[in-house]
């Protein structure tokens, strides 16, 4: 009797093998987790779709640009975490829309095209205003956080002239007289640009250190 | 219908391989694709896999934003994974969907998060490392999510500290206990270690530029064992040592940029031994003079940190001139300059020259402020570092460049904070101030400039707490003087008002505008509250003989409080005071988490049960003498030996009581006490109970030879902070032998007598600070009384009461005063009342702490024949110190003046200051005397001299005992036949005394 129960058991399990996958479906799940902070599958998936809408390219869905999408996220949570728990002043949605409204002026002809090409991708226009608004939010941190820290001295810019610049323009332009002043606006520019390059790596790389980061390969297949 | 988290296990989970096969072969090729088929279908039905969750039902409906009959949005989805993550409880999260009725079925599966509890270190453990270096090197805290990466950090942290203390055949391996079934889903971890056999070390291999040599290195390093020259076991210690003592020789040569490093430890494992490579970078001889002055080597490597860093950089020799500067102000030298100069190495030597042009010595003799109007100027004194001359302390003052600078932030500071906002200082130094060569006055100008004042106060954002209360205890309000200082101030105070009530992530934020009127403010203080968290549960590890019960009736959270880290701190800080701890771990599990309900951890480490105390000491004093004669009755400079040994049993039956025998022996003490004490007396925490038993045979009064045994039981009761009632009941039989008073007496006085008494005592303690008080009043009374009911042979009533009080005088000056009184009052006897009280109960006193005009035990009625102090029934002794710095900070002195006696009964007691005769000794002796104290983290150590005016004369005797029995009744006497081995003697005039403690 007990035989004849397992027996039926066993049958109806593997019929259910065949039969579960037309009815139960994964629909979102962990990828990576920042501290209490998660990035879902769903957020990775959206972000390389929104990435390339904005870059005009298809998106790409190897596991190798999964992987870079998600570390560039991971230091996105970072920096979030960051300007919750600062205060940094956040910049304001309405900001967005002018630089959406390039976008679409210079990539779209019509509304009707704009639009087909979001469903296309599969997203929405607010996906996009939220992309536009964390980059714009990106650039402020690194505005307020890390460019005041940053000094540039004369020497320094005198160096990158006389190492740099001059033999540049020298072999470019032959003859012609290489003035600091002429460059002195774009040496300071590069050179602290740099320098805040370093800072934030650095930073991120502590950030990275003080939240546990784990990220869930099978996911990111 | 309505909403219900359905928690039921679907029935064929049982058969859990198969259906994870069957998720697995369903999980589609693009997630975005499965999910847009589901998008705005109704959520029919919502499940959690597995049943049992660690967030119950109404919570997880609290915070999940995915809600039942509502269409499904991805968004939602997303933000139900985000939520529930954010908790903290869940290492994973998956969100399935399946067609469901008209609508859709959603599942989360869940996996837990784990969290760290106990962590505990077990097996052959061969110190060093112990236990606690062991668990330590784990790194895995109380509390904090328990992650396979951080248990292999810990074991290999573990394996560092076994192999650095050479136990490199050693091994650990973890030993899990998953609290599973629990909701708080913790893992206590106790490491089984084998410490195996520890390597030893073998001759080390030198690298580098040595240039010295190798066998005086290999002393150093004390690698081998002095004598023997076998190799020491390794330690971590022993390795640091070596290292140390290579540098320290180098650095008696001079060579102070000498690096010694440890490069490695090769083990070898078929010798168990560990060849150390050091690493010398001997560097050149570097000679540090100063030129202008002479200064000994000790203060240039106190001064110049080249000598402590080990290295030789610009930066540590500019702070060793401006620390020489310093040092050279500080002895008068006001206007030092010091400046230094490198020298190359030359032929392996350098030369660095301190130059140092002191110019003239000063003393400052004035400092004047000026342009002070709100504050006065000794309550600006008392902020400043600069002091004037003083004999003794500061022959110079004290006086220097920083400490000006100092000096002048702290007027600036005291300003600010009560709202001059445009207060500026200017100094002035005048030197051969009034004429007189060499001294200094130091000139302060303030310029106060306007008060700001606070217009209004505005405080947004307080929603939970109560509101007027919080505005009642701030400093900034309308009217006050505003200062950022007090904002602080008032910052501190509202965040510590929320974070004791459950607000960890409160913050403060504050602004401020110009006011319609001059001068004044308009302020703003925000408060952000944040979530309120609480305590979800209290969990408490690690006691394994200590009941649960005493444990859990002194944790003062309950679930549901607001999660108080003082609360938390104070359970801490109770549990430590059951005495039965070695350490108390406290910890909110997994603190970033965003649940609102915490579970608060206490992991417990049981203190030893058994407890060694030895000691060591000695008196000294004039407690010395012949023991078998009459020699000496007012005492003989002596010394006593004394060696101690206590050992107590702890935590008797896991509740905290404790069982302990303390010996003591010396010279002219042997003790034997067993005591047992109860602590917290049936639930009260103020009360304890003990019961002892004593022995003791003790020469601490030169005139007998005293035995007691005695049974007792006490119970104390901490009425307050300051105030404590002890009740007490002792019974004691107590005999002297030895006697060295007159024959007649000995039949009487050498009885062994029982004496039943019960006490009461109370101590009242009041000052600032039990060690070294400055102010306050400290008092005692004892009051007991002996009877026959109680089972004693004699009766009497003893009472005894002292009170010190301390008055600050001025910032420096301390007067102290203390006063004792004691009567002992015999009733139902027959014959004299002094005779009535055994001699080993009557006052006895003089000595350090009592009358510095005696040596100890020596003020009173003497035996009228030997000189030898008999006790009274009555005394009173009356101190008075003024307590006041000598040198420096930590040398100080004393003036005093003690008075009083003790007296043969009350009726007798006597402010008179003349002896009598040889016989009165009922009068009033004064002492004047003089004492340092050295300031000591254990007490000053103490040593005063005193000059007794008006000691007592007496009768002495030089003779035997059996001299005495024939002499008669009064062997003194004129007509007596030994009447010229009596001889007039009398307590010294002058005493000493040497001890730890102020004298009261």
């Amino acid at each position: 009797m007990v035989g004849k129960l397992k027996h039926t058991l066993r049958f109806l399990l593997l019929a259910l093998l065949f039969i579960l996958p037309a009815f139960s479906d994964i629909i979102d799940r962990i990828a990576v987790s920042v501290g209490t902070r998660v990035i879902a599958v769903s957020d990775l998936d959206r972000e390389i779709r929104v990435t390339a809408f904005l870059d005009g390219v298809p998106p790409d869905f190897t596991p190798a640009a999964k992987r870079t999408t998600v570390e560039r996220m991971i230091e996105q949570k970072l920096i979030l975490r960051e300007l919750e728990t600062s205060r940094y002043p956040m910049p304001d949605a309405s900001e967005v829309e002018p630089i959406l409204a390039d976008f679409r002026e210079q990539h779209f002809q019509t509304d009707d095209e704009y639009h087909r090409a979001l469903a296309d991708r599969g997203i929405t226009e607010q996906d996009v205003k939220d992309e536009l608004l964390w980059q714009r939010t990106l650039l402020r941190f690194i505005e307020v956080r890390f460019r005041p820290a940053v000094q540039v001295s004369d020497q320094e810019i005198q160096d990158y002239f006389d190492q740099v610049v001059t033999p540049a323009a020298r072999a470019a332009h032959p003859g012609q007289p290489v003035v600091l002043e002429d460059y002195r606006n774009q040496i300071e520019g590069k050179l602290s640009g740099q320098r805040v390059d370093k800072e934030v790596d650095t930073w991120l790389k502590e950030a990275r250190k003080r939240n546990e980061i784990v990220v869930h390969e099978d996911a990111l297949r | 219908m309505t909403y219900a988290i359905m928690l039921d296990v679907r029935p064929l989970s049982a058969y859990g391989f198969l259906l994870v096969l069957a998720l697995t072969a369903a999980r589609p090729s693009s997630l975005h694709a499965q999910a847009h088929k589901y998008e705005g279908m109704v959520v029919r039905n919502i499940q959690f896999v597995p049943e049992k969750q660690p967030l119950d039902a109404s919570e997880l409906h609290d915070i999940l934003p995915l809600k039942m009959n509502q269409p499904l949005q991805m968004g939602v989805v997303r933000a139900s994974i985000e939520k529930l993550f954010a908790t903290g409880v869940y290492a994973d999260i998956q969100v399935e969907a399946e067609p469901y009725r008209d609508g859709v079925a959603i599942v989360f599966h869940t996996t837990n998060s784990w969290f760290v509890g106990a962590v505990s270190v077990a097996g052959h453990i061969s110190s060093p490392p112990n236990a606690g270096q062991l668990e330590n090197a784990t790194e895995l805290n109380l509390g904090q999510p328990y992650r396979e990466a951080a248990l292999k950090d810990g074991l290999a942290g573990q394996q560092r500290a076994l192999e650095s203390n050479g136990l490199y055949q050693g091994t650990v391996h973890p030993v899990f206990d998953w609290e599973t079934g629990r909701a708080y889903q913790q893992v206590n971890i106790r490491f089984e270690v084998d410490a195996g056999p520890r390597a030893h070390f073998t001759t080390p291999v030198l690298t580098g530029d040595l240039k010295m040599d190798a066998k005086k290195i290999l002393t150093a390093t004390k690698f081998q064992r002095f004598f023997i020259h076998t190799w020491k076991p390794i330690t971590q210690t022993r390795v640091r040592q070596a290292l140390d003592g290579v540098r320290s020789l180098y650095q008696a040569e001079n060579r102070l940029e000498a690096k010694v490093s440890l490069d490695s430890l090769h083990y070898d494992p078929s010798t168990n031994s560990a060849l150390p490579t050091l690493h010398i970078d001997a560097g050149p001889r570097i000679e540090v003079r100063t030129i202008g002055v002479n200064l000994s080597q000790r203060k240039l490597r106190r001064y110049i940190p080249i000598f402590e860093e080990h290295a030789v950089d610009h930066d540590l020799l500019v702070e060793g001139a401006r620390n020489l500067r310093d040092y050279l102000q500080s002895e008068g030298y006001f206007d030092a300059e010091v400046q230094f100069k490198e020298q190359r190495v030359i032929n392996d030597k350098a030369t660095i020259d301190y130059l140092v042009n002191p110019r003239g010595r000063h003393t400052l003799v004035a400092i004047e402020i000026s342009g002070n109007h709100y504050f006065k100027t000794e309550a600006i004194r008392e902020r400043m570092f600069l002091q004037t001359a003083r004999f003794l302390q500061f022959p110079h003052g004290r006086y220097s460049g920083n400490l000006l600078a100092r000096d002048e932030d702290s007027i600036r500071n005291l300003y600010q904070s009560n709202g001059f906002r445009d207060i500026e200082t200017t100094h002035r130094l005048e030197d051969d101030y009034k004429g007189i060569i060499g001294n200094q006055a130091v000139f302060i100008e303030i310029k106060e400039g306007p008060q700001y004042f606070i217009d209004s106060l505005q405080v947004d954002g307080i929603e939970h707490l109560n509101k007027a209360e919080i505005l009642g205890k701030l400093s900034s309000v309308a009217g006050q003087p505003f200062s950022e200082f007090n904002v602080a101030v008032d910052r501190d105070a509202i965040l510590a008002q929320y974070f004791e009530g459950g607000f960890p992530n409160a913050t403060f934020e504050w602004n401020s505008a110009p006011a319609a009127q001059p001068h004044r403010v308009a302020l703003r203080f925000v408060i952000h509250e944040g979530e309120q968290q609480f305590v979800r549960q209290v969990l408490v590890t690690g006691n394994k003989v200590t009941k649960n019960q005493l444990i859990f009736r002194n944790l003062k959270l309950n679930p549901g409080d607001p999660l108080s880290p003082t609360e938390i701190t104070d359970t801490q800080r109770r549990l430590y005071d059951l005495g039965v701890f070695a350490r108390v771990d406290s910890a909110i599990q997994d603190p970033d988490g965003e649940s609102d309900h915490k579970y608060v951890l206490y992991n417990l480490d049981e203190a030893r049960r058994y407890s060694l105390a030895a000691g060591f000491g000695a008196e000294l004093g004039r407690i010395g003498g012949c023991e078998t004669c009459f020699d000496a009755p007012a005492g003989a400079t002596g010394f006593s030996p004394r060696v101690s040994l206590d050992i107590t049993r702890n935590n008797l039956w896991g509740d905290t009581h404790s069982l302990s025998l303390r010996t003591r022996v010396s010279t002219l003490d042997q003790r034997a006490l067993l005591n047992y004490s109860w602590p917290r007396f049936e639930g009260h925490d103020n009360l304890t109970v003990s019961f002892t038993g004593l022995y003791e045979a003790s020469r601490d009064v030169r005139t007998f030879n005293f035995k007691r045994e005695e049974g007792s039981a006490q119970l104390n009761q901490k009425l307050t902070k300051s105030t404590t009632l002890f009740y007490r009941l002792a019974y004691r039989r107590v005999g002297v032998s030895d006697l060295k008073i007159t024959p007649f007496l000995i039949p009487q006085l050498s009885q062994q007598v029982r004496v039943g008494i019960t006490s009461i005592n109370l101590v009242q303690d009041r000052r600032d600070d039990p060690v070294e008080p400055h102010k306050g009043v400290y008092t005692t009374v004892d009051l007991g009384l002996a009877e026959k009911f109680l089972g004693s042979q004699v009766d009497f009533m003893r009472f005894l009461a002292r009170n010190a009080s301390y008055y600050p005088i001025g910032k420096r000056l301390v007067l102290a005063r203390s006063t004792e009184f004691g009567n002992i009052y015999a009733f139902d006897f027959k014959g004299d009342p002094l005779e009535a009280i055994p001699l080993a109960e009557r006052f006895f006193g003089g000595g350090g702490t009592s009358h510095r005009g005696f040596p100890e035990e020596q003020a009173g009625p003497r035996d009228t024949s030997t000189g030898f102090p008999l006790g009274g029934n009555a005394l009173l002794f009356n101190q008075t110190e003024l307590r006041f710095p000598l040198i420096g900070d930590d040398i100080g002195g004393v003036l005093y003046h003690d008075m009083g006696n003790v007296y043969s009964a009350i009726g007798n007691m006597s402010f008179r200051v003349h002896q009598r005769n040889l016989q009165d000794f009922d009068y009033m002796v004064h002492a004047v005397g003089f004492g340092v104290r050295y300031r000591t983290p254990v007490g000053p150590v103490r040593l005063d001299l005193g000059y007794s005016i008006n000691p007592p004369y007496f009768f002495g005797f030089k003779g035997t005992q059996q001299d005495l029995v024939n002499a008669g009744v009064n062997p003194c006497s004129p007509t007596s036949p030994v009447a010229n081995q009596c001889t007039v003697q009398n307590v010294s005039h002058f005493q000493f005394f040497f001890s730890i403690g102020q004298t009261f």
